[in-house]
This record gives structure tokens, sequence and C-alpha cells, in this order.
């Protein structure tokens, strides 16, 4: 449902996302614009994006952030300087879903997260080699495809099969020039302006538009959703509550669920796994803990004996806490101490029944 | 459990059943299910033959310990980490292992218990090893490795058999020549 209060969040600010948001500025239907994206601007992205030489250095949501409000002082900015991955789903939340990333991960994080919000979600992209500009509008419905509906097998195996041999995978650049980014940025404007103001007539709700420089082509093609995505399209239903994450015990929070025994029901963070210990590679030893996988400082995870870096390994992983989790001295756990905050969501699951949570403050 | 997880719950209940029936079956495999059910972690003893690197030594060793875990999204993830835990000897030697972490090959989403628990053992007893230092986790041990094919695999037992009689014991042995010591 769209609500016009004029407010979109954008990921991934780079080579499409860098002009969209500056021109999203420009178009004054905007009262607030949340940006999320972890990179640090580099020398080579002043030519192939909105950025200046005096930018190099500066994390990229804060440079833009600086441009917009020179554009439109009374724009609201709010920015992540991370992943999507880490930022709050509650955090993203917004009339509009934007999005141009460089990776299948962060599009589908945020594809996942509108849906689960029940956003349209309009995503970007280029191909260079084939000087291609592509714009793909998403709608909220549960029969509607997502962007990983479009993907081929090669593209969810990236993401679903992690072998620790492989190492790190780097991301290699689009290699875009700035025309390529600012004609999908434009189009992508075009389309966050229509579902903004709610003018939906001519929307490419549920298509693809496909603009090809080098032989003066454009090509509109529905999306449709397919058998085969491992995503299930449901919207959540979530509910806000106004406890704050240090005020609200997980003891509490797993009796939230209603008709359900406590010592049935399940908490589960949106994203992310809980770790119950941390281990040491270099002298094995180990530190109980429990936390958040994604929410653990650096400091946190400093082996004590021998400067290392603690890991958090496989079998001392839980995606779900019960009541068995939160004895002795988790016996008070809060939502904070588990790395939670305000904007995260969490699933209350008991035998038959789930329901959704977003921490308010 | 909801009821989106009952396809979840039976696939670990059948892995369940058919991993401690493989264990009944092995006289080289203890296998223990950890928390509550539908188990979702086990603890895979191995009581095979493999190597380790002691004082600078490769020798052998006949206790492997492994942690696997079975994640809410493994029907449609395969991540090795959070999977498969190498948990002792701290001190294993082998080019697909770097404790904690042990890399069997390319697995796919929804691999059986019996599956890993052959993987695993065919790359303690080295049947299964990796060669080329971009692919090892314990580059060391690849080139050790390249240098002592011939002495692969170290245990060539198979995983599937249930020996009444006690196995005869053999003196342990350190694996290097002079020259080979790393």
């Amino acid at each position: 449902m769209i609500t016009h209060e004029g407010t979109l969040t954008y990921v991934g600010t780079g080579n499409v996302g860098s002009h969209a948001v500056v021109a999203l500025a420009r178009t004054g239907v905007l009262h607030r614009i949340t940006l999320v994206d972890p990179d640090v601007c580099e020398g080579r992205n002043v030519r192939s994006q909105a950025f200046t030489v005096r930018d190099v250095g500066r994390r990229k949501v804060d440079a833009l952030a600086a441009l917009i409000r020179r554009v439109d002082p009374g724009l609201e900015v709010r920015t992540f300087a991370a992943p999507v991955e880490d930022v709050p789903l509650g955090a993203l939340r917004a009339d509009v879903i934007a999005s141009g990333p460089d990776a299948l991960e962060p599009r589908r994080t945020t594809s996942r997260a509108a849906r689960r919000l029940g956003i349209p979600y309009v995503d970007a992209g280029v191909n260079a080699a084939e000087s291609l500009a592509r714009v793909t509008v998403f709608e909220p419905s549960p029969d509607a495809a997502c962007t990983e509906c479009g993907w081929s097998t090669e593209e969810h195996a990236t993401l679903d099969r992690r072998y620790p041999c492989d190492g790190d995978v780097a991301r290699s650049p689009t290699g875009a020039s700035a025309h390529l980014g600012e004609l999908a940025a434009s189009q992508q404007v075009a389309e966050c302006i229509k579902l903004l103001t709610g003018d939906t007539t001519h929307a490419l709700l549920g298509h693809e538009l496909l603009v090809g420089t080098a032989a003066h082509r454009h090509l509109v093609s529905r999306r449709t959703q397919a058998p085969s995505c491992p995503f299930d399209h449901r919207r959540w239903r979530i509910q806000r509550i106004e406890h704050r994450a240090g005020a609200l015990g997980v003891r509490r929070a797993l009796a939230l669920l209603p008709g359900a025994v406590r010592s049935e029901t399940r908490l589960r963070a949106y994203g992310d796994a809980f770790v119950c210990r941390l281990v040491c590679p270099r002298c094995n030893t180990s530190r109980e803990t429990l936390r958040l996988a994604r929410r653990i400082a650096a400091r946190q995870r400093r082996c004590e004996g021998c400067g290392e870096t603690l890991l958090a390994t496989g079998i001392d992983l839980t995606d779900t806490l019960t009541l068995a989790h939160v004895r002795g001295r988790h016996q008070r756990a809060s939502l904070a101490s588990l790395g939670m905050r305000a904007g995260d969501v969490f699933t209350i699951e008991g035998p038959d029944t789930e329901a959704h949570f977003e921490i308010g403050g | 459990m909801t009821n989106r997880d009952k396809v979840l719950t039976s696939f670990l209940e059948r892995q369940c059943a058919e991993g401690l029936a493989l264990a009944a079956a092995s006289d080289l495999l203890d296998l223990v299910p950890v928390g509550p059910r539908p188990t979702a972690v086990y603890l895979a003893h191995f009581c095979c033959t493999g190597l380790v690197r002691r004082h600078g030594r490769v020798v052998e060793h006949d206790a492997f310990l492994v942690g696997i875990r079975f994640p809410d999204s493994y029907l449609r993830h395969f991540d090795t980490a959070q999977v498969l835990t190498w948990l002792e000897p701290w001190d294993v030697f082998h080019p697909n292992i770097r404790a904690p972490y042990v890399c069997v090959g390319r697995m796919e989403p929804g691999t059986g218990l019996v599956d890993l628990l052959y993987q695993l053992y065919e790359v303690i007893a080295y049947h299964n090893v990796e060669m080329r230092e971009p692919h090892a986790l314990e580059r060391d041990a690849c080139v050790w490795a390249r240098h002592n094919v011939a002495r692969f695999p170290v245990d060539d037992r198979p995983l599937r058999r249930r020996v009444r009689a006690p196995a005869p014991t053999r003196p342990r042995r350190g694996l290097d020549a002079p020259a080979q010591e790393l």
C-alpha cells in the first residue's frame, strides 16, 4: 500500500544510484530519503559516478547526503554506511524502495525486504558491454515476480553455495560509463515519481524496461513469478512494539505470540543467526556469547590470549532462540544485548503460527 | 515448528535415521545427535586414520571430531562454514582443513547427512585431497601432499562396515622423511 508520504530508500549509490539520488532530490516530491551503501568513494568512481575529486576517501552516502542538502535543504536525509544486509529491516521502510547495486547479494536482500514490508521496488542496472540500461518495477503482491524470479540457475548458485576454499570473491566494477548510469537513473527516477505521486497509469509495475543505446532500441517486457523461485514472496504483517531493545527481555519476547506457550516458542531475527560461542582459530580458546552474528563488533571478536580475530563456527550458530538459550548468565538477556536495535524485525514462532515484530525506540 | 517448516522437519528426521543407520553399520564412525528433535546438530567422531602435524612432524592420528549443523535455510543454501565445523584435533594436517573450517568439495543445498559423512571420511583419510594451493585451506599441507601422493589414502577401509573383532593395533608412525619435513 502506498502512503504517499514522500519517503524513499535507495540501496547502492554507485554508477546508477549516485545519479538517481541527486535527480530524486531535484524532483521536489520527497520529504525523506534513506541512503544505503557501504563503500568509500575512490578516484576511479569520479568518471562514472556523481562524485568529484573532493569526495575521494569519503563514504559515498556522506558525500551524496552533503550534495543533496545543497540541492534541497528541506529534504531529510538518513544514511547507512553499511551493507544493506546489516541495516534493520524497519529502517528501510518508505513509500518506495529503489536500488542500483553492483552485486547480486544486495539486490536480493533489497528485493526481499521490499516484499516483506509490502513496498514497491524499483531496481535499475546497466550492462556496459552491450550498452544497456534497465529498470524493473516490482509490485509487492504475493503473486507478483521478484528480482530472483528472473535469475538463472548460475546466478542462484553464486549466492546459495559457499565454500571456504573459494576465499573471498571480490566484486568487479561494472565498467559502465557515466552516461549509461545516468540513463538508467533517469528512467528509474521517472518510475519512482509515478509511484510517489500515485500517478501509476503508465507505471512499469510488474514490467521491465530495457534501453539499448548502441542500436537505439527499447524493450518493455512483463515479469512473471517463477514457480522455481526460492523466495516465498509473502508480505509480512509486522507489529511495531514500543519497547526499546534494551527494555525487552528475550524471555518476555518469547511470550509475545498470542495463544502460544512460551516454552514452545522460538525467536528468529530477520536476516541473521545467533552466535553462542566464538573460537580463536590460532590458539583454539573459546568464549561464550549470545549475539547476532552481524552485530558482533571487531573489539568483541578479538582473542584476549593471542589477539587473533575470533570466529563464529557453524556448530556454534543457531537460527532461533528458545528458553533453553536464556538460562544461566543469559537469564536476563535483552534484545539489545543480542545486538538488536530500533527498526530490527524479529519473528516469534509457535507450533502452528508466527508473528513478526519491529522494535521501536 | 510452523507449518512452513514441514519439509525441513521431514528432511531432518530422515537424515537422523539414515545417519544413525550408517553409524550403526560402521566401526569407524560414531554419530551423536545434539539438541531436541528434529535434530539439526550432530557430532561425528571418526576413528579412522588421518594425519596431524606435531612438533614439526606429520604423524598418524586415529580420532577426529567434526560438528555438523543443518541451518534452517539448508534446503536452499549451502554455506560450508555454517554446516561443517572442524572440532578436533586442532593440529590436523590436511589441505582441505584449517580448523575450524573444512572443505569437502562442491556440495549442493540439501545434501544428505550420509553424503556429508562419507565426504568427511574421504577427506580425513586422504581419499579426497586438494592439491592446488589456490583452492586449499592449508597450503603447507598442499605442498606436502603433492610430494607424498603415493602414500594416499592413509586409511583404505570402507566407512560402512562393522568388525566384531578388534582391529589389530599398529604403532603410529611418522610419515616424514627428513627431506620432506616442513
